[in-house]
């Protein structure tokens, strides 16, 4: 697999090109940096600031500069409700997207064979704002740092946080009751778990869809079939 | 002599028969066979639930396994356990006495064994913190499973686990004179492992890939009236036990070295050598994760190795 191919969501982060799975997917999970841009230009008064501070309270924010192997999950937005990143989805554009269970697990065993290989040689910090390439820089840094703590393996499944990072909501298909279910393996100090998600361990919490839980976020696809780009 | 022959080879006279049986007979007086201690917040009462729940799925790998509890209390006490896991009910702090009281019959290798345990105000760790003031008196003659949670621990209390030790060793010393010739046989159970940030990933996968949970789950998706799962078959015999026991010992021997790497572990193993104490590590998760939402787990509880502290008791003598 070559990763070649980059794009940019509204807020200037970085969406990468998978083959494989026929997207582009974000680099890591959406970060409450990237969530401040869509909260800026919500309108309704659902996204309030007491909304964000709930949000906070769940999952503290913490400046890149303070980013570390204890506590980098602080910078992504989590405690989210899969409506709410839907509503994040739409607010990027046409095309954007939670990605499908499926989905999810094919890009977890695709970069689970990538031994080695640093975001930046994937080539998804070309071309970002120094901000963003500061807190992803952090971000992947802190993730390293933990893996060398706990003896763990540093894959691209790791340092694109696909494990050690969030639950991350993705849409459940074929015949289900829910809608949604979650899928990743969270650092242990973030949220004690033995998740396996390559193995189909779906997470399905009760009262998911109206009940926050702090280890739950997402990360977004972008789908070119279903946009005619302007070129 | 048979008398004496059985007691050395640990054989047990038949159980009395289960609560449907025709010729019951009145349950004998119980103490402990298998002690539990531990500071509080340390997973006493979640690891008890957990051990409720395997323990009575284990006729799923053992065809002529029963259990039952010995007396109706102990059964209101066993259905509670098992109600409140299925609730998803997290425990609060131990407040009021609960015991778990079963008559396990038909275990390969093991037999038939009682197994009586106490959720109380710990009577050890307790009265070092005040919570136990008159406590119960401990059985030194079976097997002590201390549960010991690393995450509740801080990096600056790395002293903590070794006072931890030499209170219970001193407790001992103080109740149990006539123990004082034998060696204190005691298992270190880390509980909350799933909670452990630097837990090597082998110990990490070992909790993750219990074979004996994975049945009890898919038998409980199936059973829950879903479409019928992959369901692990797993042939719990003489053969399958053996070499689970083997695994055990190999994943102690893990638990030691990577606890000789860290100061408490250091002298924790300094303090059980100097008191020729048998030690065997484990490790378990009784909830399987820490996803909780108003109190509750929001997922269902999924034990994971809890039932490695018994079988080490059943191993170190468990009667």
């Amino acid at each position: 697999m070559k990763y070649d191919s980059i794009r940019h969501d509204p807020t200037g982060f970085p969406l990468i090109l998978v083959p494989e799975i026929g997207l582009y997917v974000h680099g890591l999970p959406v970060t409450k940096m990237q969530f401040e841009h869509f909260l800026c230009d919500a309108t309704d008064g659902h996204f309030d600031s007491r909304w964000y501070d709930e949000i906070r309270r769940l999952n503290p924010r913490v400046s890149a500069r303070r980013i570390w192997s204890g506590n980098y999950w602080n910078a992504f937005l989590s405690g989210i409700l899969p409506a709410e990143a839907e509503r994040f989805a739409a607010w990027c554009g046409p095309g954007y997207r939670l990605l499908h269970t499926s989905e999810w697990q094919r890009l977890y065993r695709t970069l689970e064979k990538q031994n080695g290989i640093s975001l930046e040689e994937t080539g998804l910090l070309a071309g970002l704002a120094p901000h963003h390439r500061e807190l992803i820089t952090q971000v992947e840094r802190a993730v390293e740092d933990a893996c060398t703590q706990s003896g763990d393996r540093c894959h691209l499944t790791e340092r694109t946080l696909m494990r050690m990072g969030l639950i991350e909501w993705t849409a459940l298909e074929g015949p289900s009751p829910n809608l949604w279910a979650g899928l990743g393996e969270p650092h242990p100090s973030f949220c004690g778990n033995l998740f396996t998600p390559a193995q189909g361990d779906f997470i399905q919490p009760a009262d998911g869809e109206t009940c926050r839980l702090a280890s739950f976020g997402f990360r977004l696809a972008f789908d070119p079939t279903l946009v005619q780009e302007d070129r | 002599m048979w008398k004496f022959l059985k007691e050395i080879l640990g054989i047990k006279d038949p159980l009395p028969p289960g609560p449907q049986g025709s010729d019951r007979r009145a349950p004998e007086p119980l103490s402990p066979s298998l002690e539990l201690l531990s500071a509080s917040q340390h997973g006493k009462t979640s690891f008890l639930w957990a051990l409720s729940y395997m323990a009575r799925n284990l006729s799923l790998f053992w065809p002529k396994y029963a259990c039952w509890p010995q007396d109706a209390a102990m059964d209101a006490s066993f259905r509670a356990m098992l109600a409140a896991l299925e609730h998803r009910e997290l425990p609060g702090e131990t407040s009021a006495l609960s015991r778990l009281g079963l008559s396990l019959r038909g275990m390969e290798r093991w037999g038939d064994r009682r197994l009586f345990v106490e959720d109380d105000r710990d009577p050890v760790f307790g009265v070092a913190e005040g919570t136990a003031t008159d406590p119960r008196e401990v059985n030194w003659g079976v097997p002590v499973c201390w549960l010991l949670s690393l995450p509740d621990l801080g990096t600056e209390e790395a002293q903590v686990v070794d006072l931890q030790l030499d209170n219970l060793i001193r407790a001992r010393m103080r109740s149990a004179r006539s123990f004082e010739a034998q060696p204190l046989r005691l298992v270190i159970a880390l509980t909350k492992a799933d909670r452990i940030p630097d837990l090597p990933p082998e110990l990490r996968d070992y909790l993750k890939n219990d074979p004996l949970a994975a049945v009890v789950e898919a038998e409980s998706r199936f059973s829950g009236g879903g479409e019928e799962p992959d369901r692990p078959l797993l042939h719990f015999d003489e053969r399958s036990v053996h070499l689970y026991l083997e695994t055990l010992g190999a994943i102690h021997q893990k638990v030691a070295t990577w606890l000789a790497t860290t100061l408490p572990g250091s002298l924790l193993a300094r303090r059980a050598d100097a008191h020729h104490i048998t030690l065997r590590f484990c490790l378990l998760s009784a909830t399987g994760s820490d996803l909780r939402s108003n109190g509750h787990l929001a997922i269902p509880w999924r034990p994971r190795r809890v039932l490695d502290p018994l079988f080490w008791a059943l191993e170190l003598g468990c009667r």
